[in-house]
């Protein structure tokens, strides 16, 4: 237990890597090196915005009532064991750290819809490895043979790409351990999941050197078109495992931010979901596309300019949706297909 | 295979003006390749950047399409 006539010239100095988020009905902590989330009271995140200004003597003076020195100490206690923060003599030599973000690539991840179309994909792909694409998602709602994905696999081997995943529509015809052998074959492809399937079941490859997981998911669940997008839940929370991606959904659209769709129309678009095409990928450099001013605005609809989300204590962990809103055509109402009340703090 | 971790040496009174934790900095040495294993497994060259480009998981959701909450 800690001692508090020991510490109260001293500062307490939350990490840097960890954040509160105030919500209406409670805060959280996000600690983004371990990838823990703590709820706290709303009365704690008042407590913990006068960590940079006062000592720990003076925030104990400013206490009416005994037991309030108590409920300090159990919070200070609970911070320093589970490795949130400590005591520190300057505060000022540990200043807040900077929450803006940018990245190197003009596009970070992209979406690329296909049904019953062939795509140019060996365009497409070249195309989002000029603008440094990393991370891509192709979403098939037809039945599609290995030797296809694996043709389209072929094509990310002179590009960038670090990280391929496939949705695809389950194929009775094809033998699970098919997939299993493709993402064997393409380190590049971080995961297949196949919806449709007659049972939930995973199949998984690790790595005990580098924890690398490689994940082949049967689904159960029915996909038809981009429509089923957008389902926002804990499972759908993810907390970033940096300061830059905490940063990033801080200062930007969570889902659409540095994100190029190209719909099963060949369309390009924020997200397949959302109605407007700026142009089809056939005849429309999607480089061109990223120098209209309409195309970047969604990349920056932050949380705390969507109504109900900007009081919702998971709104920096919260991955978002602009296509689905529960006002249609108010692309700044909370995303349609979230069941979570910030002002009850519950889940529908 | 096995990374060996040594610290960088400091002269004490460089230490003493660097923040706490440059007083550990470590660097790899460089090691021999394990037969048996090879990280080139997840790399891979890239011409056009003239480096080595290494495979991860995306830093974040890319889309919403599957429900997660419904497989298990
Ligand atoms: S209310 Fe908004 S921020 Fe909160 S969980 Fe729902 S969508 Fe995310
Ligand atoms: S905006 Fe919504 S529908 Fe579009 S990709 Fe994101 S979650 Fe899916």
């Amino acid at each position: 237990m800690i001692s508090l006539e020991q510490h109260t010239d001293h500062y307490f100095y939350l990490y840097a890597n960890c954040f509160v988020t105030r919500g209406f009905s409670r805060s959280t902590i996000i600690d983004v090196a371990h990838k823990n989330l703590y709820f706290i009271d709303n009365a704690y995140c008042d407590l913990i915005s006068r960590f940079r200004v006062d000592k720990i003597g003076a925030v104990i003076n400013s206490f009416e009532a005994q037991k309030d020195v108590t409920y300090f100490l159990e919070f200070l206690n609970f911070l320093q064991a589970n490795n949130l923060g400590t005591f520190v003599q300057d505060i000022t030599l540990f200043p807040a750290i900077s929450l803006d973000w940018d990245h190197p690539s003009k596009v970070t991840n992209a979406i690329i819809d296909s049904r019953n179309i062939n795509h140019d994909f060996e365009d497409i792909l070249k195309q989002l490895d000029d603008l440094g694409c990393l991370d891509v998602q192709l979403r098939f709602y037809e039945k599609t043979e290995i030797s296809y994905l694996e043709s389209i696999l072929e094509l990310t081997a002179p590009t960038a790409i670090t990280a391929v995943q496939m949705i695809i529509r389950y194929n009775a015809l094809i033998d699970s351990m098919d997939y299993h052998r493709l993402v064997k074959k393409y380190p590049v492809l971080d995961l297949i999941i196949v919806y449709g399937s007659p049972e939930n079941k995973f199949l998984e490859q690790h790595d005990d050197v580098r924890e690398v997981f490689k994940k082949v998911l049967f689904t159960t669940q029915a996909v038809d078109s981009c429509a089923s997008c957008g389902t926002i839940n804990l499972r759908s929370m993810s907390i970033p495992d940096s300061v830059q991606g905490y940063a990033e959904n801080v200062r930007h659209n969570s889902c659409l931010n540095r994100k190029v769709s190209v719909d099963e129309n060949g369309d390009i678009k924020n997200c397949p979901s959302l109605p407007r095409s700026f142009g089809n990928v056939k005849d429309t450099p999607i480089a061109r596309v990223l120098e209209d001013k309409d195309f970047i605005k969604a990349w920056n609809i932050s949380k705390e300019s969507i109504t109900v989300c900007k009081d919702c204590e998971f709104r920096n962990i919260c991955s978002d949706c602009r296509a689905y809103t529960s006002i249609p055509g108010d692309i700044l109402s909370k995303p349609a297909k979230c069941t979570y009340d910030p002002y009850l703090a519950n889940f529908a | 295979m096995y990374i060996d971790l040594k610290e960088l040496a400091l002269r004490e009174a460089a230490k003493m003006h660097y923040p706490l934790f440059y007083n550990f900095i470590i660097y790899n040495e460089l090691l021999e390749k394990d037969e048996n294993y090879s990280l080139t497994d997840f790399k891979k060259f890239n011409e056009r950047l003239d480096c080595d480009i290494e495979y991860q998981q995306p830093s974040k959701l890319i889309s919403k399409i599957i429900n997660f909450n419904e497989i298990d």
